[in-house]
């Protein structure tokens, strides 16, 4: 009997805890997540409200406890970039434009990384398709950003990166069709970094 | 010499090669375990602090932190167990968007519906497991219009999901008391025929 044949047996068992471990801890840290429908700068989880949710999807379920949409109520859809595929920062302003989502009720927010401390409350921490001014061709600008715009503005409130959530109600859009989607999500601009 | 030092570096690989294919089985053993054994699914937080069919507004600073909410909703959850029979659900709609869902203790989504489902201003339905629905089906008279949607639920526990959107910040309370208007309970028993 060699004397390292114990230590090999125990490399074996640390590679396959630490990298078999390891994988899942990083793989449910990732926002996306595996089977998700990429749209310009938005993704989309299409069976996360329903019964044939991917394994991974809801083992990050069971984690964060989060309350995702049922495929019946509607869709969540979530952007990290801008539509020239640049990360979304806190120091930058963007303008969301397009048509407004096919939807009965839809709400636009954002979730910031590093959410500063604060017990002020938000002025306001999502854009509703009720108070949205539009114009004549039914078109939507929503300015976002740390500085005060007139019109439909939704503030951050910290400079680090953010991810856009837009949740659409009682919408017949479907996520499976990624080519419907495409004509009804806004493009996100940037505007500036001041 | 030689020949030993060249088993020596093959039976290392093998070691290295083993180490990642159980990696691999430990891995995905882990993503399909963790549903099962999370104790931070959506509903171990809502029932550590409230109890069974009892209605819980979500949101405010002592109610159970179930996140991320879409912050222009108001989200009351209900937490239901079938083990000693169906449960019925209801909740009154008015003129504020309001959908209803079911999430599993297993953080899968079993259904989702909006109040245009709703009769009258109220859906009310009967979730039921699968020998409860067997059952049910063989009580019912042939002839006899049966008036409750029943819902299977695969799993024996979950959280009935209640959301009103908040369309302007000032509908905020109407849209919380309609939302905390969601009522789960035991369904009581049905009389056997004869």
């Amino acid at each position: 009997m060699k004397p390292y044949r114990l230590l090999q047996l125990l490399s074996t068992l640390a590679i396959a805890w630490g990298l078999g471990l390891g994988a899942t801890w990083w793989l449910l840290g990732r926002a996306g997540g595996f089977g998700h429908v990429e749209v310009g700068p938005w993704a989309i989880q299409p069976r996360i409200g329903s019964a044939d949710i991917d394994p991974y999807a809801r083992a990050a379920l069971s984690r964060t406890g989060a309350l995702p949409l049922a495929s019946g109520e509607g869709v969540t859809i979530l952007a990290g970039s801008d539509s020239a595929g640049a990360a979304l920062t806190g120091r930058c302003e963007y303008r969301i434009e397009g048509i407004a989502p096919t939807a009965r009720g839809w709400t636009l927010s954002t979730q910031e990384a590093e959410e500063p401390p604060s017990t002020d409350a938000r002025p306001r921490a999502a854009v509703t398709s009720s108070e949205t001014l539009r114009d004549q061709d039914a078109r939507l600008a929503i300015a976002v950003g740390r500085t005060a715009r007139p019109g439909n503005w939704l503030p951050l409130r910290g400079e680090g990166e953010f991810t856009l959530v837009l949740r659409l109600y009682d919408t017949p859009i479907s996520a499976l069709n990624a080519a419907v989607l495409a004509q009804d999500l806004p493009r996100i601009e940037r505007v500036g970094c001041p | 010499m030689q020949e030993a030092a060249t088993r020596e570096i093959k039976v290392w690989a093998l070691a290295v090669v083993a180490g990642v294919l159980l990696a691999g089985m430990i891995h995905i053993v882990s993503i399909l375990a963790m549903p099962g054994l999370s104790r931070a699914s959506a509903f171990q937080r809502v029932t550590a602090s409230t109890p069974l069919f009892q209605t819980v507004l979500l949101g405010g600073a002592r109610a159970p932190a179930v996140s991320p909410l879409d912050p222009a909703t108001a989200v009351a959850v209900c937490a239901y167990d079938l083990a000693n029979g169906p449960a019925r659900v209801r909740v009154e709609t008015r003129d504020q968007l309001l959908t209803l869902s079911f999430i599993g203790d297993d953080s899968r989504v079993i259904y989702g519906l909006t109040d245009r489902a709703a009769q009258k201003g109220v859906i009310e339905l009967v979730l039921v497991t699968r020998p409860q629905l067997d059952e049910a089906l063989a009580l019912d008279e042939e002839d006899e219009v049966q008036g409750e949607l029943r819902v299977l639920s695969p799993t024996r526990r979950g959280l009935a999901v209640a959301r009103v959107l908040v369309g302007l910040p000032s509908e905020r309370s109407e849209a919380e008391a309609l939302s905390s208007g969601l009522r789960c309970s035991p369904a009581a028993a049905k009389a056997a025929p004869g």
